[in-house]
């Protein structure tokens, strides 16, 4: 504790440090979203692997769900989102509304005058899509709701 | 061996070398065209070009005191010339060079540095029909991507419970054209420093050196939201910039730019919110903000200079994980509030049966909060994720099939934001009452807030100081001393809530005047480190206010101590009133101690502050200390830290 103590003072003296965090690769790339606790201890260690020298400006992304300028691949944009706020969206999805399920409608390209009926999709299929807390399954689940409909 | 190195070329090739050396650059240019760079090279001379302040700014260069420049930039890829640390003309120079490029186009230097050939063909008047555009791929797929409308400057506002993030974050939103309500989708752009798993004072040491490389980077919005909104719990602001097409496209050119560029990142003075500074000097030239930062620089402030630049508009505010849940719980009923409780921490299949009895509307309230109440629990980190998972699927399954419910409408109530929060500077002056005689003070603290300043803008109930100062001069011995001199000090009282559980605590390190050691006034100094930790009660009437208790650790050092030090414990305990613009604190505190001067403390004090203005105060205060005690009447005015 006296450690954690002594460190949390140092850096809060040291206001404000902002750190790459550690979600890597999130957003790009499924599999890659590591949940990281928040207590004093993982903040200071909140690290990102450097990347260096790399020549183009997103330089934070680097695997396969990033183009190599450093936005999210458009074939992946689906898949990241999903995996990034997975509960943010399985939340809004149960409530059939929210800002996730209209953004996530928006990037399966439903307009702002049909997401209504994404969002009774998803809120129908709430459990076959999001029980399983995987971002994958959730990915597929919706892509075949999409496809039947 | 005998041969010479220089001996290497074969006789027949020997006579072609003057030749090539004649054609640098490195390549072959065809005579027309060496006599085109040639003609460039001369008129970018004849200019000054690269004295030019846009040049200067673009790459960052500053004059040192032998009136020498140099780039900060750790990244060589930032610079074309192998000199262009050091050179701004070698680097002009070499960007002239780069105009005859002859390979692919998208590698071309012009299609890595987009702003500085624009730049560049504009100030050397040199036309597309002398030297084509390149087709820069790459570059216009990525601005393409990004097709931005509009910019906003973004701060996420400090949070005390998490210590690398006290003074808040800044970073740039690039609004999406057309996101028809789809804007998580955005991109921002982002300044952090790359540091390494090292922690504690090495880590701290580092950061104040700017051995860290920092790197811009453009993440995705929504990771930052999550990364602020859940797991940091923290306040996002939006402050619209206004820029036009021409200022949006110069951000992104230069942007791209700074893709290959890493400056040291120094917590004090060249963080995440100094580094946006240049950035924005660039796109909109007439606001000149890296001037007017120095030694310190504070997110707040910086974002506060971008503004006063821009036309005002309305801000936007996204509220932290808790501000949500805390307002979802204000909407629900006594008996909601604790099924919300029984299904987040308790016996949650009971919780569910019970549940069978509301109506829908309430029955999907409920189930709602109880799920953002297991996310705010997951994030502080009082659940693991196999509970969160277990605890929220069973709620989101149940919460589905009632389909849409009206559950919600509206949102917490915006606080003060920080435009209209006191300037981060304080700069004190008062008479002081002592026993034989007024002493008077001088007073100056660098940032940020204690209990008694107006917290608008900032967080509540909290103190956050770093370089806190008091001067004071005793003319009856004709004395000048240190009454305080503190490095820092932070506090964070929170009201005991029994869906948050959090403790108060409090830590403080600097000089101060033991004077119960019964030493003339000023000849007392000690170096004081303290912590507590406890709990804090808010009770609403009559007015708003904070009664807390801290179980104290405390340590000193000087000569005026017996042994020269002590160690110790003991009790803190105050309370905090506040009524418009009144504020008033009594605390106080009994230390015994263990080791060194074991003679006990007891000390203590009652001050009142009266907010003037937003940038003025005026302040009583009584304390005392063993048995010495004085009174001072002090004037604070709070300033942009120059």
């Amino acid at each position: 504790m006296k450690k954690v103590l002594f460190s949390a003072v140092l850096v809060s003296a040291f206001g404000t440090a902002a750190f790459a965090a550690d979600y890597g690769s999130a957003g790009c790339g499924l599999g890659s979203l590591a949940f990281r606790q928040n207590d004093m201890t993982q903040v200071l260690a909140a690290t990102t692997n450097g990347t260096f020298g790399s020549q183009t400006f997103g330089i934070t992304f680097g695997t396969s769900g990033c183009n190599n300028k450093g936005l999210v691949k458009m074939s992946m944009a689906r898949e990241s989102f999903i995996e990034a706020n997975y509960k943010d969206l399985s939340r809004d999805a149960a409530a059939g509304k929210g800002e996730y399920v209209a953004n996530l409608a928006r990037l399966y390209g439903f307009t702002p005058e049909n997401t209504g009926s994404f969002a009774s999709l998803l809120q129908k299929n709430h459990t076959a899509i999001f029980a399983a807390n995987s971002a994958k399954t959730a990915v597929n689940e919706i892509n075949r709701l999409i496809g039947s409909l | 061996m005998k041969h010479k190195r220089t001996g290497w070329v074969k006789p027949p090739v020997r006579f072609l070398l003057p030749l090539l050396l004649l054609a640098s650059p490195a390549r072959a240019l065809a005579p027309e065209k060496e006599l085109q760079r040639l003609a460039v090279r001369r008129s970018a001379l004849e200019a000054a070009a690269w004295k030019d302040p846009y040049w200067l700014r673009l790459l960052y260069y500053r004059k040192n005191l032998l009136g020498g420049y140099r780039s900060p930039s750790v990244n060589h890829n930032f610079f074309l010339s192998k000199w262009g640390k050091i050179s701004p003309r070698l680097e002009l120079e070499a960007a002239v060079n780069g105009l005859f490029y002859e390979g692919a186009d998208d590698d071309s230097p012009e299609c890595g540095f987009p702003e500085r050939y624009r730049w560049l063909r504009a100030r050397l008047d040199i036309k597309p029909s002398e030297i084509p555009f390149k087709a820069c791929k790459s570059f216009e797929e990525w601005k393409a991507g990004l097709d931005t409308e509009s910019v906003s400057l973004l701060f996420a506002a400090g949070y005390l419970n998490n210590p690398s993030t006290l003074y808040g974050h800044t970073f740039l939103r690039l609004h999406n054209r057309g996101a028809a309500g789809a804007d998580l989708l955005d991109y921002t752009i982002n300044y952090a420093a790359a540091a390494d798993a090292e922690s504690g004072l090495f880590f701290a040491l580092k950061g104040l050196v700017g051995a860290y490389p920092g790197q811009f980077s453009t993440i995705p919005y929504y990771l930052k939201i999550q990364e602020y909104h859940n797991i940091e719990n923290r306040d996002l602001w939006e402050f619209p910039l206004n820029l036009t097409t021409e200022e949006i496209d110069r951000l992104l050119r230069h942007g791209w730019e700074l893709g290959k560029a890493a400056f040291p990142y120094k917590f004090f003075s060249r963080n995440c919110s100094w580094q946006l500074m240049p950035l924005l000097d660039i796109v909109k030239p007439g606001l000149d903000l890296s001037r007017r930062f120095h030694l310190w620089v504070i997110p707040a402030d910086t974002a506060k200079a971008v503004l006063s630049g821009s036309p005002a508009a309305a801000p936007g505010w996204r509220p932290s994980l808790w501000k949500t849940v805390d307002w979802k719980r204000s909407r629900l009923s006594e008996s909601e509030k604790t099924s919300v409780l029984q299904l987040a921490r308790g016996d949650q299949n009971a919780g569910l049966k019970k549940m069978d009895l509301a109506g829908p509307a309430r029955k999907a309230a409920v189930l709602e909060t109880a799920v953002d109440y297991l996310s705010w629990r997951f994030y502080a980190g009082r659940i693991g994720k196999a509970e969160l998972d277990a605890r929220t699927d069973p709620l989101l399954a149940a919460r589905a099939p009632l389909g849409r419910q009206p559950t919600f409408t509206g949102g917490p109530e915006r606080p003060a934001s920080i435009l209209e929060a006191h300037e981060s500077l304080r700069l004190g002056a008062g008479p002081v009452s002592l026993k034989n005689g007024t002493a008077y003070e001088i007073q100056a603290r660098f940032a940020a807030q204690d209990l008694l300043d107006d917290p608008a803008g900032y967080l509540p109930d909290a103190v956050l100081e770093m370089g806190s100062f008091r001067l004071r001069h005793d003319p009856r011995y004709n004395r000048l001393y240190i009454k305080e001199g503190r490095l820092a000090r932070v506090m964070s009282l929170n009201p005991w809530d029994d869906w948050v559980r959090r403790q108060s605590w409090e830590f403080s390190a600097g000089i101060e005047q033991a004077d119960e050691t019964g030493r003339q006034s000023g000849t007392s100094a000690v170096w004081a480190m303290n912590a507590g930790s406890g709990m804090a009660l808010e009770a609403r009437r009559p007015v708003r206010q904070i009664w807390y208790a801290l179980a104290e650790a405390d340590s000193g050092f000087g000569p005026a101590l017996r042994s020269s030090w002590r160690a110790g414990a003991g009790l803190k305990a105050g309370v905090l009133a506040e009524n418009g613009p009144v504020r008033a604190l009594i605390e106080a505190r009994y230390l015994s101690y263990a080791a060194g001067d074991t003679r006990p403390l007891w000390a203590g004090s009652a001050a009142a502050s009266l907010r003037l203005a937003r940038d003025s105060s005026a302040r009583l205060e009584y304390s005392w200390r063993g048995s010495v005690k004085e009174a001072g009447i002090y004037f604070h005015q709070f300033v942009f830290a120059p």
